[in-house]
C-alpha cells in the first residue's frame, strides 16, 4: 500500500466513524446538518452548488 | 394530524409530469454511463446538467430562501465551529487532495483518481453521475421556505428572507 493510499485510507475511516458517532450520539451534529447550514442563504447555495459543478465538472469530464 | 404539515395536493397532470421528469433522469443517467470522459458528448451533458441546475436555483428559489446572505455569514463560522469534526474532516480531505494534486505522484492518489477506477465502469459512471445528480437537486431545491408553509399560517420565517436572486 502506497503512502496516499494509506493516508486516504485513514480519511475515509475517519469519515465513517464519525458519520456512524454523530448518528448513535444525539447532540453531535451530523453532515446533513452541515449541508443545511449552507442552503440557509443564497450565499451559502451558491458556494455549495459551485463546488458540486466543479466536482462534477472534474469527475465526469477530466482525467480523474 | 394536528400540527403537522399539510401536503399539498397535486393533480394527475402533475403526478404524470413528475413520472415523466423520473423516467427521462433515467435515462439521462443510463445514457451517461455510456459515455467517455473525454467525449464532446460527455462534456455537453454534464454542463447542459450544470446549467439546468443553476437556472433551477434561480427559478425555484426566488423569494424562498430562509436568511439574507449577510445574516447567514454572520452565524455560519459560529455553526462550523459547533461542528468542529467535520470542518477538520472536510479541511483534511481538502488539502491532502490538493497535496497529492500538487505532487503528481504515483505513489500519491487524488480523491478523484481513486474514485477514477470506478467511473472507468458503465455501471460506476452512471452510479456516481445519478448520486451527483440528486446531490445537485437537493442543492438546489432542498431547505427552501416553502409557499405551502406560508399559506397554511405555519408563521413567519425564522429570519428575514432575502431578495430574489443571490
Amino acid at each position: 500500500m502506497t503512502v496516499g493510499a494509506a493516508v486516504w485510507a485513514g480519511i475515509g475511516a475517519a469519515w465513517l466513524v464519525w458519520l456512524v458517532a454523530s448518528r448513535l450520539v444525539r447532540p453531535l451534529p451530523g453532515i446533513d446538518a452541515v449541508v443545511k447550514a449552507f442552503l440557509g442563504s443564497w450565499l451559502g447555495r451558491v458556494l455549495a452548488l459551485a463546488a458540486w459543478a466543479e466536482a462534477g465538472w472534474h469527475l465526469f469530464g477530466q482525467r480523474p | 394530524m394536528a400540527g403537522g404539515r399539510r401536503r399539498p395536493t397535486t393533480t394527475p397532470i402533475a403526478r404524470l409530469a413528475r413520472a415523466v421528469g423520473v423516467v427521462a433522469l433515467a435515462a439521462l443517467v443510463a445514457w451517461e454511463g455510456s459515455l467517455g470522459r473525454y467525449s464532446a458528448a460527455s462534456h455537453a451533458s454534464v454542463l447542459a446538467v450544470i446549467v439546468s441546475v443553476v437556472l433551477l436555483a434561480l427559478v425555484a428559489g426566488r423569494s424562498r430562501q430562509r436568511a439574507s446572505s449577510r445574516t447567514w455569514a454572520g452565524g455560519i463560522v459560529r455553526m462550523l465551529r459547533e461542528a468542529a469534526v467535520w470542518s477538520v474532516l472536510i479541511a483534511a480531505t481538502v488539502s491532502w487532495d490538493l497535496a497529492s494534486f500538487v505532487a503528481q505522484s504515483h505513489s500519491l492518489p487524488t480523491l478523484s483518481r481513486i474514485l477514477g477506477a470506478v467511473t472507468d465502469h458503465d455501471w460506476g459512471r452512471a452510479l456516481v453521475f445519478a448520486a451527483w445528480l440528486v446531490l445537485g437537486l437537493y442543492l438546489t431545491l432542498g431547505e427552501r421556505r416553502g409557499p405551502v408553509a406560508r399559506a397554511a399560517g405555519e408563521g413567519p420565517p425564522r429570519e428575514r428572507p432575502s431578495t430574489g436572486g443571490p
